[in-house]
């Protein structure tokens, strides 16, 4: 349990942290299942406390990467460290499901769902003590949602489910942090006010990849990945997403528009079902 | 004949005690697995489970030749195997999941029929196979049912977090390192002991019902799994001593009468429960 108090120095539970890996690293990373490839060739590298936005149109891949982050999908070629090594054998890693991929009526409260962050730090046969139960509580104190411990999860709003799901992170201690789609079908408050704890959570040392379909939101962020199936732009958003790639990304699902301002451009922003979710 | 001695009546016989006590624990521990079974989704793995078993049914029925110890332990083998291999086909992928369940359920149950029927007067055997006979529990097979019901909820309980988090958020799971194919084919054996141990109380063709009957109503009820599980468990084991009186009374089949017990029980949550009923839902669009 000592190890714990020394988490950001060792790496996770008594994991070290290879001196001096990237948090994240894919190197020629493809995944294909069945004659379909998911993902192709894609390589990049993110410094802790990056924050990335990964975008790209329906079946670009986006939550296929994000799971092969996870650990919770192998690639068919090419290699994938965290802190140097693989994904499945690094707990710090925390992963934030689509709304959309969740059975909102499952009987568990929000902080039984918190609670589900301290379960790999417990180990099997273990129960939850004194201090799992107040990191769960800071945790849920830490986005704003303290209030609403007790509820059922269906009885939230969309955004109080998504902060539910950071509160989760946290209370996991994780060090990356992979968000599919988390403003789809969010309000614009309530896009702004997750957009701010992601801010927070880059601030607190975390590495954060967010799937988005919201191009104007991910201009917002340091860097971003363009992707369809391979990688088009990786960078700051305003090398990124230019006309050219935009229109190789996204192809006719595309439209740019000229208005007094300068270029506006939307993208298919559909996303009630990914293509590229997995079974 | 006052009421206690309408509730009395049926004990003065010792099968019916034994029934008794059998259809307690397998209504609440079918309840408690099949909390899993519905929040999950596998309602045909479970069906398909029951009727898989047939076949090691009639091979310990043809081998040990009306001997009814040895039974159980073939049920239970084929049980197992026939988890771990739907399992093994379901993740590979070429056929979708109800598909390579449908296949592996169906051709197994017709396997068991065709070999009790090598039998001659075999009908009232397959008949008990079926429905299940609860009045025809020895003391044997009482203890067999609650050493192994025992043993099944132990497991639920003691790897409670992990089955809760694999069945909420898969792909979690796998961050936590969590060995989810694992916990998957464990809840599959689970399954597998469990329509064992209801073999003889409901039967293959019912014991779906306990399953996924006691579960739902509780679902309708709770708000978390904890108190799911245990709603879950007092409506199995409600539905089979209620089952059993109306069996007694009403001269219907044992099973089934368990099962119409738990139906109602259901139904009565469906119109009346508070959030998820209907009468509630009616009144929360009025007002």
């Amino acid at each position: 349990m000592k190890l714990l108090a020394h988490r950001r120095a060792d790496g996770c539970r008594g994991v070290p942290h290879a001196p001096g890996a990237p948090a994240v690293e894919l190197r020629d990373v493809s995944v294909r299942w069945g004659g379909h490839t998911a993902l192709e060739h894609v390589s990049f590298a993110l410094a802790a406390g990056d924050l990335l936005a990964v975008v790209g149109p329906n079946g670009a891949g986006k939550s296929t990467l994000l799971k092969v982050l996870a650990g919770a999908l192998a690639p068919t070629a090419g290699e994938v460290r965290v802190y140097g090594h693989r994904p499945g054998g690094h707990i710090c890693i925390a992963y934030l499901p689509q709304r959309s991929q969740v059975d909102w009526g499952f009987p568990v409260t929000v902080r039984d769902v918190v609670m589900m962050g301290r379960i790999g730090r417990l180990g099997p046969l273990r129960r939850p003590r004194a201090g799992d139960r107040g990191r769960v509580e800071a945790a849920l104190a830490r986005v704003g949602i303290a209030h609403l411990a007790s509820r059922q999860i269906r009885e939230l709003s969309g955004g109080e489910q998504q902060r539910m799901f950071i509160a989760r992170a946290l209370a996991q201690e994780a060090e990356l942090v992979l968000l599919d789609e988390p403003l789809a079908g969010l309000d614009t408050p309530a896009q702004e006010g997750i957009l701010d704890l992601l801010a927070a959570l880059r601030e607190q040392g975390m590495t954060v990849l967010v799937a988005l379909h919201e191009l104007d939101f991910a201009a917002r962020l340091p860097k971003a990945l363009l992707l369809h199936r391979r990688p088009i732009g990786f960078g700051p958003p305003e090398e990124v997403f230019t006309p050219d790639r935009l229109r190789e990304a996204y192809g006719a699902g595309l439209r740019i528009i000229h208005t007094p301002t300068g270029l506006a451009m939307l993208g298919d922003s559909c996303c009630a079902k990914d293509a590229d979710g997995l079974r | 004949m006052g009421f206690a001695s309408v509730l009395l009546a049926p004990f003065a016989y010792p099968f019916m005690v034994r029934g008794l006590v059998a259809a307690v624990a397998v209504g609440a521990v079918c309840a408690v697995v099949g909390t899993y079974v519905v929040l999950r989704g596998m309602a045909f793995f479970g069906d398909a489970l029951a009727h898989s078993i047939l076949p090691g049914v009639a091979v310990g029925y043809l081998v040990h030749r009306g001997a009814r110890g040895p039974l159980l332990a073939w049920a239970l083998g084929t049980a197992v195997l026939t988890a771990l291999g739907i399992g093994a086909v379901s993740k590979r992928g070429e056929l979708k999941e109800d598909t390579a369940i449908g296949i592996v359920f169906a051709g197994m149950f017709a396997l068991g029929i065709a070999l009790i029927s090598t039998v001659r007067g075999y009908a009232v055997d397959l008949t008990h196979f079926l429905f299940g006979n609860v009045l025809a529990v020895s003391p044997g097979d009482l203890w067999l049912t609650l050493g192994m019901g025992g043993a099944v909820i132990l497991t639920v309980v003691a790897f409670y977090k992990e089955f809760l988090v694999i069945s909420f958020d898969p792909t979690f799971a796998a961050t936590l390192r969590l060995r989810t194919g694992a916990f998957r084919y464990l809840l599959l054996v689970l399954i597998a002991l469990t329509v064992v141990i209801s073999l003889k109380t409901v039967g293959v063709a019912l014991v779906l019902a306990m399953l996924v009957t006691p579960a739902a109503t509780a679902y309708l009820l709770a708000r978390r799994l904890p108190r799911m599980m245990a709603l879950a468990a007092a409506v199995g084991a409600l539905s089979g001593v209620a089952g059993l009186y109306l069996s007694f009374y009403a001269g219907i089949a044992s099973g089934a009468a368990i099962v119409l017990v738990a139906t109602a029980l259901f139904l009565i949550a469906l119109v009346l429960a508070p959030r998820r009923g209907l009468l509630w839902r009616r009144r929360s669009r009025a007002g």
